[in-house]
């Protein structure tokens, strides 16, 4: 049981640029904290830092009040599961997981008890004599648990537990995964590529992108209020589409300009408020997939003519493609130094169907209400 | 079709006869050591040489009376199985901290020992020589181990093999607890018999034909090994070819029973892992 924080972490590699800069995060005792962020923005290390297995350039590492930048792996008391496993491939299940317990010098009889009573929990009890090569994919995962959670260490760590398993199996861990952290109450990181994966594990999750923190909240709060271009895009699935346009003001009332047409906004007095220092300047505006509709519903308070570029049956819904009068930002490749690269391609999530081709021009209504706004440093305005 | 049929003979006919050059001086090896000693050299060059009209193992007593040569196989034994066995413990180590450790001065270590590996034992033999003989080292068993342990070659196998290894798993055991030593023992080791055996194996077949050294360093039958105690018999008059033969097939014999029981690790490769992939 312990809290965990990250003071101004930086860490750069002997070649090129840093991996990490001034990242700071403080996780709860008994927290489920998810890191997130697209591959190669640092997750890993911030991981290994806390582990021991990398030493930080700049900042401090606290476990439970203490700072253990100079302390051993060991002596941090943290438990790691890794992404292949990293399973002892000479040694019997039973052995891989009593490793650690070995390490502490226990007495035999309270080895032999954690371990039976760990494989049990996670149904390995089966299994103990088998090597590791002898397991599934999902039983290598789950004994990759089990020595981590024998010790019962102060900290858990996840280094993408689950990207070695199938679609199917990697909803079924994920669930157990997070049931078993809420009945052990063991403060927990657990890192993730996947924005999905983040979502569903219940607990707080943290935004990185190349090395910096974007953003922590929960779930709902990310997707409904992002901080910035890049969380707008990352959360979401498929992510905002941000597009670059501008604000103006005609009879009190604020318009956008969406190619040609101006968009009159209804918009209630706070955001009305907080948009006033905009007009006439570049904004960026942002509308979720699931804002844009091919019917003409009460929600829908404009209506545009976009050409479809493709359309991606999913079954109970359809993603379209399409190319219309404004440049949409990529998200993922928003610097926060304000470089921004244009993608043409905007993606509509529709729950009825399609008779649409690719080349054809099709009317769609936006809901501008939800439409968010976001400076031109890219960070959101209320 | 058939031609393709003469081909295929010519093809079978051409690889029989290849082989035939390679075997034949085991063979001649073999059968002369149960000939008669007179008959050796003479019949050389019949078919005899191959078809030997009567045996005996008339030679291999001799060899056992006229040298000692329980002595030089003891010495054989003593002398490479330490190699292999001190070596291995050092290589291995060496290798490891060259592949997984950080240190100051790594690389140019690193570079030197690759060095090493071009200079022949020949080249610094005389020098070698003086450095034993101040040491008081010369007609020991000693002056036959100690310079052979380390070696360069041995460092590099270990080297590459133990940095294809997946460095998850000694992260893990930091983190279980074990310290570099400890992860090392039962971690790194026991995923690493095949390089192990490898290098074992060839560390013996180099060793057990050593001559130059022993020849400069030792005067005595007291500390001699095997390929000394062969060279014995062309200067013991009278000269007999067929006690020559039965001391080498003597002499290969423990090579063979020891590639036989190693082969399995020898021709296995890399031993599967339990990393996922
Ligand atoms: N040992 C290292 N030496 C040099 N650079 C490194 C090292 N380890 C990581 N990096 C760099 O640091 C950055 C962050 O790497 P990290 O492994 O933390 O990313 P990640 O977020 O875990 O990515 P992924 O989702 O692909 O695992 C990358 O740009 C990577 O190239
Ligand atoms: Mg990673």
């Amino acid at each position: 049981m312990a809290a965990v924080s990250y003071k101004n972490i930086g860490k750069s590699f002997d070649n090129g640029a840093p991996a990490v800069t001034d990242f700071n995060l403080d996780i709860k005792d008994g927290e489920l904290m998810v890191l997130v962020g697209p591959s190669g923005c640092g997750k890993s290390t911030l991981l290994r830092i806390l582990a021991g297995l990398e030493t930080a350039s700049q900042g401090e590492i606290l476990i439970a009040g203490e700072v253990v930048n100079d302390k051993t792996a060991q002596q941090r008391n943290v438990a790691m599961v890794f992404q292949n496993y990293a399973l002892y491939p000479h040694m019997t299940v039973r052995r891989n997981i009593e490793f650690p317990l070995k390490m502490m010098r226990l007495a035999k009889a309270e080895i032999k008890r954690r371990v039976d009573a760990t494989a049990k929990l996670l149904e390995l009890d089966m299994m103990l004599e088998r090597k590791p090569k002898q397991l599934s994919g999902g039983q290598r995962q789950r004994v990759a648990m089990g020595r981590a959670m024998v010790r019962e260490p102060a900290v858990f760590l996840m280094d993408e537990p689950l990207s070695n398993l199938d679609a199917k199996l990697r909803v079924q861990i994920r669930a157990e995964i997070s049931a078993l952290q809420r009945r052990m109450n063991t403060t927990t990181l657990y890192v993730t590529h996947d924005q999905v994966e983040a979502m569903t594990l219940g607990g707080r999750v943290a935004v990185i992108n190349q090395g910096c923190l974007q953003q922590v909240a929960d779930p709902q709060a990310l997707y409904e209020q992002p901080a910035n271009i890049f969380v707008a895009g990352f959360i979401g699935n498929p992510g905002m589409n941000v597009f670059k346009t501008e604000l103006h003001s005609e009879h009190d009332q604020l318009t956008i300009r969406w190619g040609q047409q101006q968009l009159s906004l209804s918009l209630d007095v706070k955001r009305k408020e907080a948009l006033q220092r905009y007009i006439c300047k570049p904004i960026f505006a942002g509308l979720r997939p699931e804002a844009i509709s091919c019917e003409d519903t009460q929600n829908v308070d404009a209506t545009i003519t976009v050409k479809v570029e493709s359309i991606e049956a999913l079954g109970h819904e359809y993603l379209l493609y399409f190319k219309s009068d404004v440049v949409a930002v990529d998200t993922d490749r928003f610097l926060s130094d304000g470089e921004i690269t244009m993608r043409s391609i905007m993606v509509a999530r529709l729950a009825g169907r399609v008779d649409a081709k690719a080349g054809e021009k099709i009317e769609l209504g936006l809901m501008l209400k939800q439409l968010y706004f976001f400076d031109e440093g890219g960070m959101a305005v209320l | 079709m058939r031609r393709r049929w003469l081909i295929n003979i010519s093809i079978y006919i051409s690889l029989l006869l290849l082989a035939l050059c390679f075997l034949a001086p085991i063979v001649l090896m073999v059968v002369g050591s149960l000939k008669p000693d007179a008959k050796v050299l003479i019949e050389a060059g019949s078919l005899k040489a191959v078809l030997p009209d009567q045996l005996s193992l008339q030679n291999y007593s001799d060899v056992f009376t006229r040298v000692d040569f329980m002595r030089y196989l003891l010495n054989s034994l003593l002398i490479s199985g330490s190699i292999v066995v001190v070596g291995l413990a050092v290589n291995s180590l060496a290798g490891y901290a060259f592949a997984r450790m950080q240190w100051r001065g790594r690389d140019l270590m690193f570079a030197l020992v690759l060095m090493i590996m071009i200079v022949p034992l020949e080249a610094i033999a005389v020098p070698l020589f003086y450095e034993v003989t101040l040491l008081g080292w010369r007609d020991t068993y000693i002056v036959q181990i100690v310079p052979f342990i380390a070696n360069a070659f041995s460092i590099c196998l270990f080297y590459t093999f133990f940095l294809g290894l997946p460095r998850e798993l000694e992260e893990a055991a930091r983190i279980d607890g074990a310290g570099v030593f400890r992860t090392f023992v039962s971690i790194i080791v026991p995923n690493a018999k095949p390089v192990f055996a490898t290098v074992a194996i060839l560390t013996f077949l180099m060793q057990w034909g050593a001559f130059l050294w022993p020849l400069m360093v030792t005067s005595g039958e007291a500390v001699r090994p095997l390929p000394l105690g062969i060279a014995a018999f062309y200067t013991l008059p009278p000269l007999q070819w067929g006690d020559i033969f039965a001391f080498g097939v003597m002499m290969v014999a423990p090579i063979l029973i020891l590639f036989l029981l190693f082969q399995r690790w020898f021709v296995r490769g890399v031993a599967a892992t339990g990393i996922k992939g």
